[in-house]
């Protein structure tokens, strides 16, 4: 049995209220102290759940100015409204802080079941302080929180800590963790939960700060919802709309990676060796229409999922298997680092499994050292390996490295930026980041919307919060129609509703991949659940107010409008595909970043203005 | 005024719950067609979970516990997904005297676990005190004990509401 730090039960009550656990829990991690307050019901009402409560107690809880390896920085956890509520693929949790790797918000979603065990338990907010004194485990067990010594799982992957706390604290804990990555504060760890990831931006290197490996939550308690009978109904309706769409026989046989041809070929919009290109030429193997078949198993989903994307994916030249591979690893594991055979991408991802990395950060990395060592900036005696691009083994092992800060990998797991200002000597041009985030795989240079939406995103260059990818490239979405992915103009105000959609989609705890089909059409579901139906408009509301509240977080944090800039490599032509010749100017981005900022109402600076801020009823967070 | 056969007492009715299934499952390896069915009604059909092909995403837990309880709590459903490990999910599920002889039943000493008319197996929450003697009994550890009562399939009546949303079908009606 391991030892006891602490354990009490958390005090306070908590409110009943359909569709949440009801009360918020702060645990101090430094002290052991729990503390449970319930649930403010207006609080419900203006931020819904997940993202919304994260940019509310991210506001209010966590000072922007502080280091985000430092105690005084929070980690919190926040289930979607949804989660626990029966609406099909809503089972979406999110995890906060500031982010070691941007210095600014911090923000992760995942579908693990950590989330639904959390309300569960009664809890819509899990805020995390402090720092315990050695390597130990939080867990939850509805009201009873204990810390408990985890020093036998130093160094342990995510899968064996999760299974060494399952078997101390009984099957049915849910427990999310980090793997050796967070414990030494690799800026791109994430957080770990049966398989599924949270945490771009080192989340996972911000809970190794505070000396705890995992959270274990058992929760038993029901959540209610407002009308079950309607709920019932609402469910089918999703269930059998989402089983109809198309997007669910291809999501069901190749998972997410399925448009990687179309992205190549009919886009040339793929990033490849580092953005050099925008084809990857040697992309047969890498393609699910290829690997889908020969070594997935089955499917992999979500909590309420029922249009899994996730492959269940056996290995044959390694012992092992994942889950996965998603299209943002087959580019930034696979394409970036010029490797053609998927089952080194696949090896590459299971190490970042267990070890807790971010898979499109460490790709970057990775691409960024093989650039450089190709064009002589690296050399071999520094690297230990021939990092030439689609070398698997190297890739292999420089991820290894990163993980466990040896040698080299020290310095590769500070994160694309800071590698490139470490090293000088021209490193500087080849790195390709947003404020220091790595970025996904959609070419901007092809996609000047998602340009745009690199720069604007609060955590640095994603694509996850605007989403306007699918948009962007299919031409039309939502209230949107006839958009030209190649012209620079009005994309102010495309990126900015995309943004607030997104929020929503965030707090709700939906599944982005399930936007086609639901668009903003919660009426029915918020009815069923909270009994307070929201409609388009309305919602649109809350998500501008979450993404001006993140962005206050921000500039709280010292964000400049100057560091809204895109790499070098975006401002050179794409060399050759179906996107030739296309790139972003600086006059370019001068121009839709005024045009976002008039979109948002906030100032030439990126400032939002004390009336706009009155308007969305948010002064208060803003000196 | 219906014809009312009397009661068996207890050792034949024991003898018929633990004799009869077993001669049912070897009559239907004869491939005959399933007119067995007429004459042992009482075995229902039953849901049998497919591992290989579960996704693990516990959309039937979900609405086990919504159609029964009207609220979400994986811990009030009647069946329940395991996460062994990436590639093993292990839905486990009553089998209702297809792949066992009614343990539950058996172990039940407070007459709390029922086979009706049908042959489902279901939990009179009455008579339940929660003592885990079936949970403990069941050999496909398909019951549960949560806050001092059983949970268990009791195939929604005849209509098994996770089959519906099992969009993997991994869940399918056995007959």
């Amino acid at each position: 049995m391991c030892e006891i730090l602490f354990a009490g039960c958390a005090g306070g009550g908590g409110v009943k209220m359909n569709g949440y656990g009801g009360s918020v829990l702060t645990v101090n991690l430094t002290t052991g102290e729990g503390v449970k307050k319930p649930l403010d019901e207006k609080l419900a009402a203006r931020y819904l759940g997940g993202c919304g409560f994260g940019a509310y107690f991210m506001n209010r809880v966590v000072d922007a100015k502080v280091d985000a390896f430092s105690p005084d920085n929070a980690l919190m956890v926040a289930p979607g409204l949804f989660v626990g509520t029966a609406v099909p693929t809503g089972g979406k949790t999110s995890f906060f802080s500031k982010s070691p790797l941007t210095g600014g918000w911090g923000e992760g979603v995942m579908g693990g079941r950590i989330g639904l065990s959390l309300k569960q338990a009664g809890y819509d907010m899990l805020i995390l302080t402090g720092k315990a004194q050695k390597l130990s485990y939080l867990l939850i067990n509805d009201n009873e929180v204990a810390i408990k010594s985890a020093e036998h799982l130093q160094g342990a992957t995510t899968r064996d800590t999760a299974d060494a706390i399952k078997e101390d604290e009984g099957k049915d804990v849910i427990v999310a963790g980090i793997g050796m990555a967070g414990e030494k504060l690799v800026r791109f760890a994430v957080i770990d939960c049966e398989d599924r990831q949270s945490g771009r931006g080192g989340i996972g290197a911000v809970m190794g700060s505070k000396n705890l490996k995992a959270i274990a939550v058992r929760g038993t308690h029901d959540i209610p919802v407002a009308n079950p009978e309607k709920m019932y109904r609402v469910m089918a309706e999703a269930y059998t709309k989402l089983k109809e769409s198309p997007a669910f026989q291809d999501d069901g046989k190749y998972g997410t990676g399925e448009f990687l041809e179309w992205m190549n070929k009919e886009k040339g919009t793929f990033p490849t060796r580092n953005w050099r290109e925008g084809v990857f030429d040697r992309r047969q193997q890498i393609d699910p229409y290829y690997w889908a078949p020969r070594f997935a198993i089955k499917n992999k989903g979500c909590v309420q999922c029922t249009k899994p994307c996730g492959k269940a994916f056996v290995m044959e030249k390694f012992d092992g298997s994942l889950d996965g591979i998603e299209y943002e690893t087959l580019f930034s594991l696979g394409g970036n680092c010029g490797i053609e055979d998927v089952e080194y991408v696949a090896r590459a991802n299971e190490l970042c499994d267990l070890h807790g990395m971010d898979t499109i950060s460490a790709g970057g990395v990775v691409g960024l050292v093989m650039d450089l060592y190709e064009n002589g900036i690296l050399g071999k005696e520094e690297l230990g390996v021939d990092a030439t691009f689609g070398n698997g083994e190297a890739l292999l092992e420089l991820i290894e490295k990163m993980a466990r800060r040896e040698g080299i990998g020290d310095l590769l797991a500070e994160g694309v930026k800071r590698i490139a200002e470490k090293i000088d000597s021209g490193a500087e041009a080849y790195a390709v980041h947003v404020r220091g985030m790595e970025p996904p795989a959609y070419d901007v240079r092809g996609i000047k919307g998602m340009a745009l939406a690199f720069m604007t995103s609060p955590r640095g260059a994603c694509h996850l919060r605007s989403g306007a990818y699918a948009l962007e490239l299919t031409g039309k979405f939502w209230k949107f129609e006839g958009v030209d992915r190649l012209s620079s103009r009005d994309k102010g105000y495309e990126i900015a509703q995309m943004e607030n959609f997104m929020a929503v989609y965030d707090s709700l705890g939906v599944c982005k991949f399930s936007r086609g089909i639901y668009l903003l059409n919660f009426a029915d579901m918020l009815d069923a659940v909270t009994g307070k139906p929201l409609s388009e408009d309305e919602l649109v509301t809350i998500g501008e107010r979450i993404c001006t509240l993140k962005h206050i977080f921000n500039i709280k944090a010292g964000w400049k409008r100057e560091d809204c800039r895109l790499p070098e490599k975006i401002h050179r032509p794409i060399p050759e595909g179906a996107a030739k010749g296309s790139f972003v100017s600086t006059e370019e981005e001068r121009e839709m970043l005024d045009d976002y900022f008039a979109a948002r109402g906030w100032d030439r600076n990126g400032i939002p203005g004390k009336k706009r801020l009155e308007e969305l009823d948010i002064a208060e967070f803003m000196e | 005024m219906p014809l009312e056969l009397p009661y068996p007492p207890i050792f034949i009715r024991n003898e018929i719950r633990r004799g009869l299934p077993r001669i049912i499952q070897f009559i239907r390896h004869i491939p005959q067609p399933k007119y067995y069915k007429l004459f042992f009604h009482f075995i229902a059909m039953y849901v049998k979970a497919i591992p290989e092909k579960c996704c693990g995403c516990v959309m039937c837990e979900v609405v086990c516990s919504m159609k029964h309880w009207n609220v979400v709590n994986s811990y009030r459903s009647g069946i329940r997904v395991e996460k062994k490990n990436v590639i093993e999910d292990v839905p486990f599920v009553c089998s209702h005297g297809h792949l066992c002889n009614f343990e539950c039943i058996d172990a039940c000493k407070f007459d709390a676990m029922k086979k009706n008319d049908a042959g489902i197996v279901y939990v009179d929450y009455e008579n339940c005190t929660g003592c885990r003697a079936c949970e403990r009994a069941c050999p496909l550890h398909a019951v549960w004990i949560h806050e001092k009562k059983a949970y268990k399939c009791d195939l929604c009546g005849g209509d098994p509401e996770c089959v519906k949303f099992c969009s993997q079908d991994a869940l399918v009606v056995e007959v």
